[in-house]
């Protein structure tokens, strides 16, 4: 029985042999575990990314906003509360704004019952202070990177004023209007920008939107469930209720929509990368009958000296193997510099002027993909050489040693 | 009488389409354990064809191939694979090592068939390659840089290092100069007087009278057996 330690110094001599021609080989064969390490490790970051940012937001929430032209109304608010699995809900105004006279330090306000808030996105941490109650018009919570420069110098402590100018859309138009808020609260840093950015917000009581800001209209209606699985239940009442007139979302949801999404751009990278791992297996069988060609009268004297059909086989496969698991390690090693690459610029998901965010995380390589690719490339090896490795097996040894 | 080699009414005869050509036709040998045999004819008699079924590398169309006491005519491509590699030894015209691999890698390649331990393999390929006259220095060489008389003894050190108890040299001189043939044949003789068999094909007189019998063979057919001459050896001649 030929030792493995052997099986590999053999493989490896035979791809020595002739360098460039392997090399070449080997390149069209990294380009598949490339292509499926790089776009695999970058989807795949950033829908967990996605999910966990959607689903940190509160996964017993739905949110009811207004079709163009409705106005959302206590009618509406109570024939939502009288749902059955709604726990309680609020109506919310929000706006943006900049801090100061510095247009460019774009803030987020939201006028939500604090209360509310804080019950429905348990992420939410106060960090120093009380959180204002309903009562107390012209307080609220600040974010973090309000509260803190990026340095981590403290801006603002409790009781501190913060001075915000934002926009108001009303009857008129849109109008600027400049509010002095008190601190009555710091949140903890929440981290993440998608949907919701907490830590650049600023949380006032709901009546401040109409005794501060003059804002008659509501942004929408925030819905508390009493469990995760009642979501779509409870959402698909809401849209029944209000039919047209209202966007019913949740954010399992939305998790749910990225998630399928993230899937099917990875079936598609999959799909695309399959026909480069049908090229490959192209290259693997058409060096290795050369080789095989090449080596008739060489296999003549192996056989001659003792070697039988399946151990030529089995060289024959594993250096076809040899060169597609090199190929495989070149591509995924390449796949992830260039996931860190892409990842690096950033995936910028923007909607209008209004929301625009770029997320930026470090590309995910599981056991799984790397096991996936790896499996994939020694499948590629075995099926280019298959073919070349049957006809060594069956060259009659007295006539390769007669082969010029 | 035991023989090492027996073959009985051995006929090969090779199809085109529906031409049959006969190589062999009815070809009886038998060689001692120990013997020095050589083969002798003109090209096409059937020489090498006689080689290939002693060495298992091809199978009789008829007749009976006795090796060692068994029948070997029709064993499995694996029991004929194991055949070789543990019961012969072969040496060609064209030594045939491979290029890209050292001396030690081509000698030790039927150890490595067999799965014997490197350690075990470095022994037996330094004790084959002295055994030879070949130098331990040879060891890390690339066959192309050695000459072809020390590239033929690599080549009889790869079909020794396997202890074989048949060693089968087709033409082992015909790509040698006479100082190179003589060193060849001296080794062959040298092994010989050691216990092992040898059975070479040669259209060299002076090579063939290095041997104890010589048989002619014509046609596919053996027609003559004769002793061979002894100093007109070249193994015994002084070189030219």
């Amino acid at each position: 029985m030929i030792r493995l330690s052997d099986i590999i110094m053999l493989s490896y001599k035979g791809l020595t042999e002739k360098k460039a021609r392997a090399l070449l080989t080997i390149i069209g064969v990294a380009i598949g575990p490339l292509a499926i390490t790089m776009i695999y490790g970058v989807t795949s970051s950033y829908s967990d990314y996605i999910v966990n940012q959607i689903q940190g937001l509160g996964q017993n929430l739905v949110i009811v906003t207004p079709s163009q032209g409705y106005k959302l109304s206590e009618r509406d608010l109570d024939r939502i509360k009288g749902l059955d699995h709604v726990v309680s809900a609020a109506p919310f105004y929000s706006t943006q704004g900049y801090l100061g006279g510095r247009p460019t330090d774009t803030v987020f306000v939201y006028a939500v019952d604090p209360d509310f808030l804080l019950k429905a996105i348990t992420s939410l941490e106060v960090l120093e202070g009380t959180p204002p109650t309903q009562a107390d018009v012209g307080k609220g919570m600040i974010g973090y990177d309000i509260a803190y420069d990026d340095n981590g110098h403290r801006v603002y402590s409790p009781g501190d004023v913060v001075s915000v100018t934002v926009y108001v859309s009303n009857s008129n138009g849109v109008s600027a209007r400049r509010l002095n808020i008190m601190v009555s609260a710091v949140l903890a840093k929440y981290g993440g920008a998608l949907f919701l950015n907490p830590d650049k917000s600023i949380f006032v009581p709901f009546n401040s939107a109409r005794l501060l800001m003059g804002a008659s209209d509501w942004s929408g209606i925030l819905v508390l469930v009493d469990s995760p699985t009642n979501v779509d239940e409870v959402a698909r009442e809401i849209s029944d209720l209000l039919g047209n007139n209202a966007n019913v979302i949740s954010f399992v949801g939305i998790a749910r929509i990225a998630s399928s999404i993230t899937s099917a751009v990875n079936f598609m990278t999959f799909a695309a990368s399959l026909s480069a791992f049908a090229v490959a297996v192209a290259g693997i069988a058409s060096t290795m009958i050369t080789s095989v060609m090449e080596r008739t009268r060489e296999i003549g004297v192996m056989k001659a000296i003792g070697f039988t059909d399946t151990q030529v086989v089995v060289l024959t496969l594993f250096e076809g193997i040899l060169m597609s698991l090199i190929g495989g390690a070149i591509g995924i090693a390449g796949g992830v510099v260039g996931a860190f690459q892409l990842a690096s610029r950033g995936l910028t998901i923007s909607s209008g002027e209004f929301f625009k965010v770029t997320i930026r995380t470090a590309p995910k390589f599981t056991p799984g993909l790397i096991g996936g690719v790896i499996g994939l490339t020694i499948l590629v090896g075995v099926l280019g050489s298959i073919l070349p490795a049957y006809r060594a097996a069956k060259i009659p040894p007295a006539e390769a040693l007669r082969y010029e | 009488m035991s023989y090492i080699v027996e073959l009985r009414d051995v006929w090969k005869v090779y199809k085109t389409g529906d031409i049959e050509t006969p190589a062999l036709r009815g070809v009886d040998l038998r060689v001692a354990k120990g013997e020095f045999v050589a083969i002798m004819g003109p090209s096409g008699s059937g020489k090498s064809t006689l080689l290939n079924m002693i060495g298992l590398l091809d199978k009789p169309t008829r007749g009976d191939v006795i090796l060692a006491g068994k029948d070997v005519s029709r064993l499995s491509s694996r029991e004929m694979a194991f055949y070789r590699n543990y019961l012969i030894g072969f040496v060609f015209q064209r030594f045939n090592l491979i290029g890209r691999f050292s001396v030690m890698e081509n000698v030790e390649l039927p150890l490595v068939a067999r799965g014997v331990p490197r350690g075990e393999r470095e022994r037996m390929v330094l004790e084959a390659l002295k055994m030879v006259g070949g130098e331990e220095e040879w060891l890390r060489k690339k066959p192309t840089q050695l000459s072809g008389g020390q590239q033929q003894r690599v080549a009889i050190a790869r079909a020794i290092v396997g202890k074989p108890v048949i060693l089968l040299a087709d033409e082992p001189t015909g790509n040698l100069d006479r100082a190179s043939a003589r060193v060849v044949m001296e080794t062959f003789k040298m092994l010989n007087e050691k216990g092992l068999t040898v059975i070479t094909v040669t259209h060299d007189p002076e090579v063939a009278n290095c041997s104890h019998v010589i048989y002619v063979i014509r046609d596919g057919r053996i027609v003559d057996v004769k002793p061979p001459v002894k100093d007109r050896c070249i193994a015994s001649m002084g070189v030219v």
